[in-house]
């Protein structure tokens, strides 16, 4: 049959054209990233993406990794969607035989891909973003970790923050994962130990076209301000227009999911003042310095969202890891990470790759400055680090200050 | 609040309705559910981005530009697949217009993104009646009286031209309607036409009233269904009361049950009727 | 790629390939031979493997569970809570026409995705469920994927064989009569709602197995793994190029859908990461073009309908 025999001749293209190209394939070093170039997080995802870049062009600049070998990043669309993510990550591991990871941003995404694919495949995973507490306490083999702080912090800083404006009372809505659930936990538990009172804490789910009712049920007994967490294209925006167009809230509290210009547009007169947390770098120390400057040689300019330096570095120390460990197994990176890093280690600067390989080639630990400050990991995987006050002024995104842990 | 949900039922029951109408006619005539239908609506309401924001025309002209756009669309489609594959079974045609939705609705995807759009940046604040009672933005107000008005044109159509009686009379019994001498040929492909400006226009007004997403047709699809049947398959008057009922009912049940379930509500209203009369509230007895 | 990451590429695909096999060998009973149209696969689908994990997981705080069943009463369980469901919503729209049916299947399964978005206490919502056990993971190690896929294709063959068995009995004859002729058979004085019924909970089984299958591979679900369009789309293009009431054309429509579909998913996963949705859209429109123009040219598919042996000559000339 005709047709048949179409399919049949593709299907032989197909595997002949991958087997050929496997024969001509060069060897790399790959490390997967699970980043949201679409979906809710879609305005953070490409810039994250170019922390990433930026890590691999120094690295390979600089002779690459395990005598030569180039390093392949692997990028795969999480669409800000834990089924997407989890699927990208199967293919990554099963598929690419990639056993360290970068990502994904969104905690509800992350958390699925680590118990579902990392954790059981032992693969390294770092995020690079997600904040939610639940990292802390999760069942992971020490496969895990964050080159950001947990949400514990923010929630702290934002609690403080909705009480020193003077705010009274307090309604919360937060998007319906991991993130949101955990930030808004310790929001209120801040907020009410500052004397302040909650009235509504409400969950939302994330791509709806109106919000009105959650709206309406937050603004239900007239609290001095509306605390969001939530991202920016799968509702943020949504939720803070329609709070403004149907008169439901004017003041607002931003976390780090709204850290965006694009939240002000076509409101920037009502949105003029207001605050937000979200993680930022460590206060002294020149690696943030010098990673904007040469992110913007690369890139061009940088926005000021967060998470971009914070990829850089989760990067960076996977490839540390791989060099200490001399392999790309997944238990050999996991433990390499810690014997890597060390507070009083010899000092590595973001764009010193060549002198990091000859320390670890000497058996020396590393002291790493990262894009977002010194890189430390606890047992547990987690990072520390600082929360910074931003604010809208004249529809620009402005840090204003940093409480450090 | 009661009083809010209603207004906001309107409005949405005013859009559903114009799209119910055009679904309810080709449903009546050529005898199968347009399952395109819902995504025909979205592909009217980013023809009139593209006219209004993209090559900045004002926006009656850009509402005129979609409609005729979205029309010739549905022309076209019936040309290429349906008319040919009617002759085959039902669930063939119906099955090629669930691939029509997908192509029309990737079109749009592929050629203007997934992110949220707008017609305007600026929000506009709403005008609130009796001390909070009742807001409602001028937008609504504009949206209710072009729905209002296009309802009464396609009235005037349906019962004064000869063409709408036309249309009527095939949707009603389509072999008497043959025998009378009526140019079917012609009248099926101007159902097509007037359902293609019908539901570009509930497009727009649905864009107008909250936003442009890939989706937004999509989400309606069970709504619009739900109107036809409750209205009577063929009845484009069924449609019109059915569209009202259902968005009223849609608003309306939050006062009961979570907001979350709200689709749910369309969909259990068709199955009753499915049940009980199957002819809708209109129509004539299958 | 190396050839050992063809070998694990090409594993992946035929996993999946057979997962959707499954679910086309379903709707074949379903539309192939009982004439009904079902456009709700993708809640049965999900109703399947949410029942599995939910059965088959160790107790958790997020969602209903705790039963820490083996893998095959998983598996069992979820083809009888999808035949229960089959069974509710039979009753009050098996009697429809067939273009209500569809109408009505599409709600269906838009309560059912409802209901696992919202029911938390259910389905743990939007999280999803994470962590479903992998039948006997530990053993096989790096070569586990090749294990599943035999477990996939020892599926397949039972319910290949149970398809082509009901088909040829007698009982499959009466199916198929109805199919052809209505009037005919109740004039027969047979009960024709009774027949279509079972046919659809008989499929409605298969989903519910291959949901569950499904469930077990990736390891995690969520509302979003059962996008309405991909999967009960992407069944219904399988059906019509293998042909219609034909179970050996069922698979190898489902093989080459697949094929086609992750073919065009390499070749635009070589493009620079921004143009991921607009590619993704463009495999969609393609395949969506693709069907359309088997509809018009050949819709009986690559095989028609397969010719069934029949002792009893009535109905069928």
């Amino acid at each position: 049959m005709f047709k048949k025999k179409i399919f049949v001749i593709m299907l032989v293209m197909l595997f002949l054209s991958l087997t050929v190209s496997a024969v001509f394939a060069q060897e790399t070093v790959k490390i997967g990233t699970l980043m949201p170039l679409t979906g809710g997080l879609a305005s953070y995802g490409q810039f994250t993406r170019n922390g990433t870049l930026l890590a691999q062009k120094i690295i390979n600049e600089q002779g690459g990794l395990l005598g030569g070998k180039e390093l392949e990043l692997v990028n795969v669309d999480t669409q800000t969607n834990p089924q997407a993510g989890v699927d990208g990550a199967q293919k990554l591991v099963s598929v690419n035989g990639i056993n360290a990871i970068v990502g994904a941003l969104s905690s509800g995404v992350t958390i699925p891909v680590a118990e579902s694919v990392t954790v059981p495949g032992e693969v390294v995973l770092i995020s690079p973003s997600s904040t939610s507490p639940v990292l802390t306490t999760l069942d992971d083999n020490g496969y895990v970790f964050r080159t950001v702080p947990s949400d514990s912090l923010q929630g702290v800083v934002a609690g403080n923050l909705a009480a020193d404006l003077d705010h009274d009372t307090l309604a919360i809505i937060y998007v319906n994962n991991d993130y949101g659930q955990g930030l808004n936990d310790a929001v209120i538990e801040q907020f009410e130990k500052r004397g302040g009172e909650v009235t509504a804490s409400i969950a939302f789910e994330p791509n709806k076209v109106s919000y009105r009712s959650e709206l309406m049920d937050a603004a239900s007994e007239n609290p001095d301000a509306l605390l969001l967490i939530a991202y920016t294209d799968d509702g943020g925006i949504t939720i803070i227009r329609q709070a403004l167009e149907n008169g439901y809230f004017d003041e607002f509290i931003f976390t780090d999911g709204l850290k965006a210009p694009e939240i002000t547009e076509g409101v920037e007169q009502y949105l003029e003042g207001m605050r937000g947390t979200a993680p930022t770098s460590m206060p002294g120390g020149k690696g943030p310095e010098l990673f904007t400057e040469l992110y913007e040689e690369e890139f061009g300019e940088i926005p000021p969202k967060p998470y971009i330096d914070t990829s850089f570095d989760a990067t960076f120390v996977l490839a540390l890891a791989i060099e200490k460990a001399g392999s790309t197994e997944g238990p050999a990176i996991r433990d390499a990470i810690n014997e890597v890093l060390a507070e009083d280690g010899m000092l590595v600067n973001i764009n010193e790759w060549d002198k990091a390989k000859e320390l670890i080639a000497a058996g020396e630990k590393i002291r790493y400055e990262g894009a977002s400050g010194p890189v430390l990991f606890n047992d547990v995987g987690d990072s520390m680090g600082a929360i910074g006050i931003w604010k809208i002024e004249d529809g620009d995104i402005v840090n204003e200050s940093v409480e450090v842990q | 609040m009661a009083l809010q949900l209603f207004l906001n039922g309107v409005i949405l029951g005013s859009i559903i309705a114009l799209g119910a109408i055009g679904l309810s006619l080709i449903y009546g005539i050529l005898k199968f559910g347009h399952f395109a239908h819902g995504d025909l609506m979205t592909l009217g309401a980013y023809f009139a981005f593209l006219f209004k924001v993209q090559l900045g025309l004002p926006f009656w002209l850009a509402f005129v530009l979609a409609a005729a756009l979205t029309a010739g669309t549905a022309v076209l489609l019936n040309l290429i697949l349906y008319r040919h594959l009617k002759k085959r079974d039902s669930v063939i045609v119906m099955i090629s217009s669930v691939g029509a939705a997908l192509i029309i609705r990737n079109f749009v995807l592929l050629f203007w993104g997934p992110q949220n759009k707008f017609y305007e940046k600026a929000i506009q604040m709403p005008i609130v009646l009796g001390d909070g009672l009742l807001r409602i933005k001028e937008n609504q107000i504009i949206i209710l009286v072009l729905a209002l008005s296009l309802v009464i044109a396609v009235h005037l159509f349906l019962s004064r031209t000869k063409l709408g009686k036309a249309m009527r009379a095939m949707a009603d019994n389509i072999d008497l309607a043959q025998i009378t001498g009526i140019n079917t040929e012609r009248v099926i492909i101007w159902t097509w036409a007037m359902s293609g400006v019908l539901t570009a226009a509930a497009g727009i007004l649905l864009a107008f009233d909250t936003h442009l997403t890939p989706v937004m047709g999509w989400n309606l699809l069970l709504p619009l269904f739900a109107a036809v049947i409750l209205g009577g398959i063929g009845s484009p008057y069924g449609a019109m009361f059915g569209g009202l009922v259902i968005g009223i009912s849609q608003e309306m049940s939050t006062l009961i049950i979570s907001a979350a379930y709200k689709p749910a509500v369309a969909f259990t209203i068709m199955i009753l009727m499915l049940i009980i009369r199957p002819s809708g509230l209109m129509g004539k007895k299958v | 790629m190396t050839f050992a990451g063809v070998f694990s590429y090409l594993v992946f695909f035929l996993i999946f390939v057979g997962i959707y096999a499954i679910m086309t060998l379903a709707l074949n009973i379903q539309r192939g031979f009982a004439g009904l149209f079902n456009i709700g696969i993708a809640g049965f689908w999900a109703v399947g493997a949410y029942t599995s994990a939910i059965v088959t997981k160790g107790p958790t705080p997020d969602h209903l569970g705790g039963f820490g069943m083996p893998f095959i009463v998983g598996l069992l369980t979820a083809g009888l809570v999808a035949s229960i469901l089959a069974l509710l919503v039979g009753i009050p729209t098996i009697r429809l026409r067939e273009d209500y049916l569809g109408i009505a299947t599409i709600g269906i399964a838009e309560i059912i995705r409802l209901v696992v978005k919202n029911e938390a206490w259910l389905t743990n919502g939007v999280r999803g469920v994470s962590a479903i056990p992998k039948p006997l993971a530990g053993i096989f190690g790096s070569n586990y994927n090749l294990f599943f896929l035999l477990i996939v294709i020892t599926v397949i063959v039972i319910f290949y064989y149970l398809s082509e068995k009901g088909i040829n009995s007698p009982w499959g004859r009466v199916l198929r009569a109805i199919r052809e002729d209505e009037e005919v058979v109740k004039a027969a004085g047979k009960n024709v709602v009774r027949y279509r019924m079972e046919a659809f909970i008989l499929g409605a089984f298969m989903m519910g197995v291959g949901g569950a299958l499904y469930a077990h591979f990736t390891s995690f679900i969520s509302p979003e793994a059962f996008r309405p369009m991909q999967a009960t789309f992407l069944v219904w293009i399988m059906l019509i190029i293998g042909g219609s009431a034909n179970n050996f054309g069922s698979i190898v429509g489902a093989f080459l859908t697949w094929g086609i579909w992750t073919g065009t998913e390499f070749l635009t996963g070589m493009l620079p990461a921004a143009y991921t949705t607009q590619a993704a859209a463009v495999r969609v429109i393609l395949i969506g073009i693709f069907l359309e123009v088997i509809l018009l040219s050949r819709p009986q598919g690559l095989f028609g309908e397969k010719k069934y042996s029949s002792k009893k000559t009535a109905v069928e000339n």
